[in-house]
């Protein structure tokens, strides 16, 4: 009985982990891909440059269930942790984290009017006029 | 007690109260516009010396907890602006009002400078700046930032030399599993004693980060007058300070370990040594730490001649310090994340003392013991 509560409680935790949020921007973006080392630089500041050298917009939207699933993905940390580590580089000066944003109308608009603004979403909210850039598995 | 806060904390105290009440739990900025965003962070500290008087590290001098007192004395708050001239040139301005900074609350100019960002990762800034040695002196007023209820800096912090006027590089770079960033900065730096002028400083800072964890290297050296404390005369010219220190944070599964050394070797005034070890554990939302630090003051032996035209008969000037104060310390504490932005940090701190600072005198031994609560976030 044990063993299969905790077969449920795994196949739960699972359904819930980070298989469905993905790294997108704009449909008509230069942007193709993008591996899970550099979306953990550009979204933890320690990049604002893709490899040929174009300066990237990082957005987020104010969701704190996905970004927490987001970042536990990207660094492993947790949303306390990333907020003190976010605090050493805002307070220095050092680096600043992803622009954030209320609506999804907006990130869509912002999207749309920077072809380097990325941005992650649960797959579920991805529209046609995004492209995949990097997907977590 | 409500009439006795009113007067000692005034304005901060109301302030950091409608900071608690007014804040969003997620701590991001707040973006006025598009170029224009304020964030922000507070602390509201209550400790309590137990055994006898004990100090506190501040940039304004020491603060002093009378034994059996409570405190609030290290409590602030500080607000940042950071205003986009152009998509490259940004201005940004900090102040904090604690007593750490000024006595009477006063808010400071803590960080001061304009930004340009070339590029290629290469980040160029001038204005006023924190001396980036240890991540306790950069971000010393930034309680949420650490996991102690206090920084972990030397009880000069950068040999006194924390802030200073100039300009530093920054440049980021990946090479293949590590983040690399090094900082050179120059500049004429403030020193927290008015008999102290600084004639320039240089620091070189190294940090290298993976998978969460890292490791930051830095070398200051400093040249420096020191007169005596009324100004009158000059007790040394172009003295120099070298400092170095070595820090790091390691993180594995639910551990996280830190470490740091500083050894700081100086002309007329003290030299100073801080070594910490820290070992965290996060429960969830709850991380146990166990600390412990060491932490000394080696006095120099200077000449100081007696006053001029004093009769010989006239009572001598005290013997100068040329010994060394050693403070160790172990804590345990623990740290409660609220929300994301949030948190509450209660911390026991036995404190054993060796002052050996007068030759003509007894070496000294006592403790005390410091029990500290402390609130604090970002906005």
């Amino acid at each position: 009985m044990s063993r299969l509560l905790g077969l449920i409680a795994l196949l739960a935790a699972s359904c819930a982990s980070h298989a469905d949020l993905a790294v997108v921007a704009a449909r008509g973006s230069p942007i193709e891909r993008l591996d899970a080392r550099e979306v953990a630089d550009i979204f933890l500041a320690k990049t604002t440059r893709l490899p040929d050298g174009s300066r990237v917009q990082p957005l987020e939207l104010s969701d704190e269930g996905v970004k927490a699933e987001f970042y536990r993905e990207i660094s492993g940390k947790t949303l306390p942790q990333i907020n003190s580590y976010w605090t050493t580089l805002i307070f220095t000066g050092k680096g600043r984290p992803p622009r954030n944003v209320e609506e999804i109308h907006r990130l869509i608009e912002l999207l749309n009017s920077n072809p380097y603004a990325i941005t992650y979403l649960p797959k579920g909210r991805i529209t046609e006029s995004m492209k995949v850039l990097h997907v977590f598995r | 007690m409500d009439a006795w806060i009113k007067h000692r904390y005034g304005a901060c105290f109301r302030s950091l109260l409608a900071a608690f009440w007014l804040l969003p739990a997620t701590g991001h900025a707040l973006e006025i516009s598009d170029r224009l965003s304020l964030s922000g962070f507070y602390s509201l500290d209550a400790s309590l010396s137990l055994g006898g008087d004990t100090s506190l590290p501040a940039r304004a001098g020491d603060i002093t907890l009378e034994d059996g007192r409570v405190s609030l004395d290290y409590s602030l708050i500080g607000l940042q602006a950071d205003f986009s001239l152009t998509d490259n040139l940004r201005v940004t301005a900090q102040v904090v009002s604690s007593r750490q900074t000024d006595e009477n609350l006063k808010p400071t100019l803590e960080w001061g400078y304009l930004s340009y960002d070339f590029g290629e990762d290469l980040l160029l800034r001038g204005g006023r700046l924190k001396t980036p040695v240890l991540q306790g002196v950069e971000l010393r007023h930034v309680g949420f930032s650490r996991l102690w209820a206090r920084p972990l800096v030397p009880a000069s912090g950068a040999s006194g030399f924390d802030d200073y006027h100039g300009g530093e590089i920054v440049k980021r770079r990946r090479l293949g599993d590590y983040n690399l960033k090094i900082q050179g900065a120059y500049g004429e730096a403030e020193h927290t004693r008015t008999f102290i002028d600084n004639r320039d400083i240089k620091v070189l800072s190294t940090r290298v980060e993976r998978d969460g964890s890292w490791v930051n290297l830095a070398l200051m050296h400093a040249r420096y007058d020191v007169h005596n404390l009324d100004r009158s005369r000059v007790l040394g010219r172009n003295a120099e300070v070298r400092l170095g220190s070595v820090e790091a944070e390691i993180s594995r599964g639910n551990a996280i370990l830190n470490f740091g050394y500083l050894h700081g070797l100086a002309e007329i005034i003290p030299d100073e040594r801080l070594a910490y070890l820290s070992l965290g554990y996060r429960l969830n939302r709850a991380i146990p730490y166990l600390l412990l630090q060491y932490r000394t003051m080696d006095y120099p032996e200077v000449a100081v001649p007696p006053p001029s035209g004093a009769p010989p008969s006239a009572p001598r000037p005290p013997a100068p310090k040329n010994g060394e104060f050693t403070t160790r310390a172990i804590s345990l504490g623990l740290r409660y994340d609220l929300d994301a932005a949030h948190a509450i940090k209660a911390q026991v701190e036995r404190q054993f003392f060796h002052d050996a600072t007068y030759r003509a005198l007894e070496a000294r031994d006592s403790a005390t013991t410091l029990l500290s609560v402390t609130f604090e976030g970002v906005f």
